[in-house]
This record gives C-alpha cells, structure tokens and sequence, in this order.
C-alpha cells in the first residue's frame, strides 16, 4: 500500500484526474470575473460587471426564491416523510423489508428524463396545472431515497437497549422519541435534509419537464445559455457552484463528522 | 393473605413454535433478593422481560403488589431494570442519565437534584455528575445504570445479568455493592444470572431454571444441599450424579448397584426404589483404601485443596471430588485409589427412563 501511493504513476494519475474534474469549474468561476464578454483565453482582467448584473436582474431574483422555496418544501416534506419511513424500515418484519426498500430506492437508478416525463404525463392526466408545487413534488420524490439511505442507516445504528431502557424508566413512546432516538439523530437529520435541499436546488432534467412558466435557478442559466451564451451564465453558475458546495459540506459535516464523534461515544 | 412485592403465575411463552417458559409461577415477598438461576435459553430472561413488560406472555398473569399488570406496557409499571449491558444515554451526562426518570415526572429542580445526588452517593459515585459514557469504566456504567433504576424508588428492581460483562475482580466488587444496596434500600430484587456462585453469594432465594421451566425453588443452602434434580445437583455445585438401581429393603439396610458396583447402607434411608439418581458433592468424597476402586485421571491445585478427576471403574464419567490439601502433595495422575463417602452426605433422586 505504501509502495502504491508513493508511485509516481499514481500520484500523476491521480492529480490529471482531480485536474479533470476541477479545471472546467476553474474556467467557469474564473470567467465569471472576466472585464469582457469573452468566454476564451486569453483572459484580459478581473472587473465584476457580470455579478452586478445578474444581481439587478429581476428573473435572476425570482429564480433564486423559487429555488430556494422549493428546496425548503421538498427538503422539509422529505424530512418528515423519510425520518417515519426510516423507522418504518427498521421495525416492519424482515419479510417485507427488502420489498419496501426497494420500492422507496428505485427513483436513485431511473433515469431523470424518465422521472420527468412520467410525472409530466401523470400531472397532465389528473389536471394539475404545472407550477412550483408540481415542482416540489417532483423533487420529493427525487431526494427521497437519497435522504432515506441516509437516515435508515442511522436510525438501524441506534441501540435498541436504550429505547427500552428509557421506556423502563417511565418513557412512553413518543418521550422514547423525542428524549432518546432524536437527540442521537438530529446531527444526521439535519445533514440529510442539507443534502435534500441542496439535490433539490440545481436539478434541472426533471425540473425541465414539470416547471410550467416558472423559473428556477438550473432553468434560469440554461435559458440563458440558449438564447445566446451570455457571460452572465458563468456567473450564475458560479453562485450556484458556492451555494451547493456550502450545502453539501454542511451535509457533510453534520452527517458524516457527527457521526464519528457519537460512534465514539457508543462504542464506549 | 399477605401481598406479594412481585408475583408470576402459570406464565407461558413462545417464540414461534419454540417454547421459552412453561407455566412458571413464581412469588417474590417484599424486600426479597430472588435470583433467576440457570443456562443460557432457559428462559430465565425472557421470564424477566415478562416481569418487566417488553414480553407479553401468551398466557398467565403477572401481579406487582397484587395489582394485575400483564397488560400494562413497561413505561407504566413501577418496576425497573439494570440491563445486561447497561447503555447510558450517550447524548446525557451522568447527572441527566440519573435524573431521566424524575425530568419525565417534571419534578422541580431542587428535587432532582437533591435525588440525583442520594442516588450517585448510594452507588458511591459522588462527583461524577459531568462524565459522560465513554469517560466511564464498565462496572461505573454498571453502577450509574444502577442508580438511574434505583431513583425512581419503585418497589421492585430487575437485574438482568448486570456483571455478566465485567472483570472478574469488578464483580466481586460489585456484588459486595449490591449486597449493601439490598439491605439499605429495603426493595425487591429480581437477579437474572447463569453463574451458580454470583446466585449462591447473593440471594435469599434461587430459582433454578431449565428449559423453560422452573426445576426447583429454595434457599441456596436448600438448593445446594437438597436438590430437587438431576439437573439442580449439576448445575448448582458441580455435583457428580450417577445413575443407580435401588435395591428393595433388606435387614433395614439400603442397598444399590452402581454399575457393576453393590453398595450397602450408602444412604441410610430412600423412599426411592428402582432406577434413581446419586447425587455424590465433589468436597463429600474421600480417597483412600476403601471403597470404589479407580484410577486418577485430571488433578487441579486449588490452594485450599486438590480437584481430583477419578475414573472409576464400569461409570462413563469420571467422578469430580474436592480434597483438602492439608499441607501434602497430591496423588500423581495414573495411581489408582479408591473412593467413599459418607452416607449421610450423598442424595437420591427417582430417575425417569434409561
């Protein structure tokens, strides 16, 4: 093992691979600093003209509200939802189990075009006209299973000693809860919900076909980029960029960094 | 009629088709230290989660002071338990694990704080108010998990193996503790364990327990000496059992065949004839001239005297015998001796089949 990581071949390999991933977004957020319209090299100077336009802008503006609201309703229905449904998961009879999970773990591999366009068809067919609220139901049930991976893991790592433990001592179910289960969870809870509202935030495929005349930020920049390519795209995606990356280490930090530090705290 | 602290009654259990505890009645008085003696799957446990009420039996009732609480989920019986492997509540310090019981009940502050601080004190951990579960030992969360049941002052306190997972010198330790908290707080005890001496060392009464029902029932001296089975005699004390045939009465004396073996006067009286257990405690043999010839086969020092494994001859199994050591050396293994013991001292059991 050591041997491999001081190879030259894969350090090398390594660093052209992170280069891949990073470079275009370097691009991208550099040129959104950029004094000219220009999208190519070479790059002539830093001005924040582009920032100072989008940020005047008044379809810029509803965009970002409308991404935000419907990130807060998808990410707070699927709270709710998923936190029941992971408890669910973990007391229904092994039998069922499996099927269940299934069921609520299939939208992470259908392809979105398809979630979409379904859901599309399905909302034209019972009459709903498309709006932000067909929005946030679509992005329910994208973020769903994402959040539940999430929250079932942590909810089968609870010892189940201390619920009868506390319910020994007095505690009736919904005391086990909220006094018990929910103090060990809530770091987790809130990392997944983080993670819900930023998937919610920059999806564009299945947003595309359920939108209506609404806008959301995603749909925004790819408007922009289909009338002519405005510089203002690099920007917008720049702030989406730092908006995502904020919430994903947010997620991160909560579900991932807590964890080990309860994981200690059990373990003794 | 006097009112039991805890009573069980013809309580039945199965989990599927296997059965886990066969009409057991059981009745523990005010201020009793009862022990659930037995092997692992006897049912002993089960019977305590019964008792508590995580385990709704599918027939038979349980009583706390004489009220029918079968039914009653565990949250609203005024019992409380020490669990095998305690956990504490890793999100609660020591002093909030304590008080879980009374914040429930919404007590003041002044009253928590006033119980929390008896309670830390009655399990001598005083000062450890700000700890949390990973800056305490095992036998500490033992005994903080001990005094989070005991604040709640409930008149029954279930123990589930509480020192199955400590040291061997921590145990012993704790079971001094547990003595003293018996006769200081006044309360009933319920002791799960399947270490015969922890069950010897600490109760006024054992349960034996074996395939999910109760085999006997008694004082541990009762137990020791009297055992109601085969399976009491083994388990409790190690005792050697051996099949033997009862012979009919003849000139007022007793006589059996054990094995190839006819024994006269071993026991001076049986009520017992035909097919019956020997029931022989390893410390009430003697190695000597007389007796049953055999040859030793296993010696463990065991400072106050010598473990002898004896292979005696037409039994299938070694006979186990205690012997003082009394300053001299054992016998070495391979030299043939014989065994005796005093009549008195030696039980018969009937024996079912073979």
């Amino acid at each position: 093992m050591d041997a491999a990581q001081k190879s030259p071949v894969t350090s090398f390999a390594t660093i052209a691979a992170l280069l891949f991933l990073y470079a275009p977004l370097a691009v991208v957020v550099l040129f959104s600093f950029h004094e000219r319209p220009s999208l190519s090299f070479p790059f002539t100077g830093f001005s924040l003209r582009w920032y100072e336009q989008v940020f005047s802008s008044a379809e810029f503006g509803s965009a970002v509200r409308n991404s935000i609201v419907v990130g807060i309703a998808s990410a707070a229905t699927t709270l709710v939802l998923g936190t029941m449904a992971a408890y669910g998961l973990g007391r229904i009879p092994q039998r069922y189990r499996a099927f269940l999970a299934m069921l609520f773990f299939l939208p992470i591999t259908l392809p979105g075009l398809f979630i979409g366009l379904s859901l599309l068809v399905f909302f034209v067919q019972i009459r709903v006209p498309l709006s932000l609220v067909t929005v946030t139901i679509s992005h329910l049930i994208y973020v769903f299973p994402y959040f539940l991976l999430i929250a079932w893991a942590a909810v089968e790592r609870l010892d189940p000693a201390l619920e009868d433990t506390a319910a020994d001592l007095g505690a009736g179910p919904w005391q086990v809860f909220w006094k018990v289960s929910f103090p060990q969870l809530w770091p987790i809870l809130v990392g997944a919900t983080s993670l819900a509202f930023a998937l919610s935030f920059d999806e564009f495929v299945i947003t595309f076909f359920v939108i209506g005349a609404e806008s959301t930020l995603p749909m925004y920049i790819w408007s922009g980029l289909r009338r002519t390519i405005d510089p203002a795209v690099n920007t917008v995606s720049s702030i989406l960029l730092l908006l995502t990356l904020a919430l994903f280490s947010l997620a991160f930090l909560f579900a991932f960094g807590r964890r080990q530090l309860l994981a200690k705290s059990i373990r003794k | 009629m006097s009112v039991f602290a805890l009573q069980a009654e013809s309580v039945t259990h199965r989990f599927g088709a296997v059965p886990a505890l066969t009409e057991v009645s059981l009745a523990i008085k005010p201020g009793e230290f009862v022990t659930l003696l037995g092997p692992s799957g006897c049912g002993k446990t089960t019977l305590l989660r019964i008792l508590a009420g995580f385990i709704r039996p599918m027939s038979g009732k349980v009583f706390l002071e004489g009220q029918d609480v079968t039914k009653l989920p565990p949250h609203q019986r005024a019992i409380n338990t020490v669990f095998q492997r305690s956990t504490l509540f890793p999100h609660l310090d020591v002093f909030e694990n304590v008080a879980f019981g009374l914040r429930l009940l919404r007590r003041p502050q002044a009253e928590v704080s006033a119980r929390v601080r008896e309670a830390l004190a009655l399990v001598r951990l005083s000062g450890f108010e700000q700890r949390r579960s990973h800056e305490l030992s095992g036998g500490q969360v033992q005994r903080v998990a001990l005094a989070r049941a005991l604040i709640g002052r409930s008149k029954v306190l279930l123990l589930d193996e509480p020192l199955s997972a400590l040291d061997l010198a921590i145990r012993l330790e704790m079971e001094e503790e547990l003595r003293r908290l018996h006769r200081e707080i006044s309360g009933s005890f319920v002791y799960v364990t399947h270490d015969q001496r922890e069950a010897l060392a600490l109760s006024d009464r054992i349960a034996v327990f074996n395939q999910g029902r109760l085999e006997q029932l008694g004082t541990p001296s009762e137990i020791y000496r009297k055992p109601a089975s085969a399976f009491a005699a083994r388990f409790v004390g190690n005792a050697n059992v051996v099949a033997v045939e009862i012979l009919p009465v003849a000139n007022g004396f007793v006589s059996l065949t054990l094995g190839p073996h006819r024994l006269t006067n071993i026991t001076q009286v049986s009520k017992v004839t035909g097919p019956a257990w020997l029931v022989l405690r390893p410390e009430c043999l003697r190695l000597g001239e007389e007796g049953l010839h055999g040859e030793i086969c296993d010696i463990a020092y065991r400072g106050t005297g010598f473990s002898y494994r004896i292979a005696v001859d037409g039994l299938a199994e070694p006979l186990n015998a205690e012997v003082p050591a009394e300053g001299g050396e054992p016998l070495p293994v391979g030299s043939s001796t014989c065994v005796s013991w005093d009549p008195a001292s030696a039980v018969i059991l009937r024996r079912q089949g073979q």
